[in-house]
């Protein structure tokens, strides 16, 4: 998947315009990004890549770069 | 002079438009000056309910709901409907799901598919709709969803388990969605009919024939059977800034069901 689709599915779960997130945002100067969508986050996991993320690899997600990563198949 | 249900400027989407209380409320909304995006399924009845709106930029679209079940190329293709309805920025102010289906049917004759149809075109497509309006890029902030139920949610008739079901479900799901979109004040209500004179109220008569359905329902109802408008004018207040500080409701404009 590309980056762009990626950066597209995060601004969907996180209700934000596709414009406003790019890979080097940092997580907690997002103020979408918060348990509501950390939730939506694992559901698109599991739905576009069928993966179950733990709780502690969500906790060590520090920018939407470190999300991106952990779209993969 | 004040006319506190003024929609002028407002942008409503309106399913189940092309017959009875969506038609009604179509038409009613546009008289009080909104913009009105219709569908249903039948594109020759939308197209008859669009020439009876006064004003112009009204548009159209047709779609089954029953597709919805189980596929999600139709769910994507919603959301893509959405991008339609929103082209060029524009926002909606209003969604009201009038789009349903009756059905009468014994428990031992209720297939499990029959129960799904019902389901997804009175519940799960109110649901699908919902979340996708509730899309910052596709509804203004402060705006209005309303779900059309029916008083049988709490008032059941034997016989009528998918569709009482499927509204009592709308009842339940209505204030949940109302605390999720508060941060927005986005205000989420239901209205519950009794008997309105509409088709599905005919075809209700034709299945429940021999046993004289038009007066047994004119009895339930101090002021018997309401007419479409008569639900289209709460549809314009619940749209409307008159209906500021309603949110989780189930409003009923039932002629006083006993
Ligand atoms: N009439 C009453 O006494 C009464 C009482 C309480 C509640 N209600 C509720 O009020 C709402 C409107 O009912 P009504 O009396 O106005 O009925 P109606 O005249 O039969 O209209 C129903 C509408 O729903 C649409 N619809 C039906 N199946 C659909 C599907 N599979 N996909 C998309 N759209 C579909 C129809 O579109 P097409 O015309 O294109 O098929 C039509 O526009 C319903 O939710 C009903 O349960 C009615």
């Amino acid at each position: 998947m590309t980056n762009e689709k990626k950066l597209e599915l995060l601004a969907e779960t996180m209700d934000l315009e596709a414009e406003d997130i790019t890979a080097d945002k940092v997580l907690s100067d997002i103020e979408e990004w918060d348990s509501v969508s950390a939730i939506s986050f694992i559901a698109m996991l599991d739905d576009e890549f069928g993966k179950t993320i733990s709780a502690g690899d969500l906790k060590r997600c520090k920018t939407v770069a470190d999300l991106m990563e952990q779209m993969e198949e | 002079m004040k006319n506190p249900m003024d929609l002028s400027n407002k942008y409503i989407l309106i399913t189940g438009a092309s017959s009875g209380i969506g038609k009604a409320t179509a038409i009613y909304c546009a008289e009080l000056g909104a913009k009105v995006v219709l569908m249903g399924r039948n594109t020759e009845k939308l197209l008859e309910t669009k020439k009876l709106l006064p004003g112009e930029d009204h548009q159209f679209f047709a779609m089954d709901f029953r597709t919805l079940l189980g596929n999600s190329v139709r769910r994507d293709y919603l959301s893509e409907l959405f991008g339609q309805i929103t082209a060029g920025d524009r926002k909606l102010d209003g969604f009201v799901h009038c789009a349903g289906i009756a059905s009468v049917m014994p428990l031992k004759s209720l297939t499990i598919e029959r129960l799904h149809e019902v389901m997804s075109v009175n519940f799960y497509s109110f649901i699908e709709m919902t979340r996708n309006y509730l899309k910052k890029k596709n509804s203004n902030d402060g705006s209005s969803i309303i779900g059309i139920s029916s008083v049988l949610a709490v008032r059941p008739r034997e016989y009528e388990l998918a569709y009482v079901a499927s509204k009592a479900a709308m009842d339940a799901a209505v204030p949940v969605i109302a605390m999720e979109s508060a941060k927005r004040r986005i205000r989420v209500n239901c209205i519950a009919p009794g008997s309105v004179n509409t088709e599905m109220a005919a075809n209700m008569a034709r299945e429940y024939k021999n046993q004289n359905f038009q007066e047994k329902q004119k009895k339930q109802s101090i002021f018997g059977w309401q007419q479409p408008e008569d639900i289209a004018k709460v549809c314009a207040f619940l749209l409307s800034d008159a209906s500021r500080a309603f949110t989780a409701q189930v409003l009923r404009p039932d002629g006083g069901y006993r």
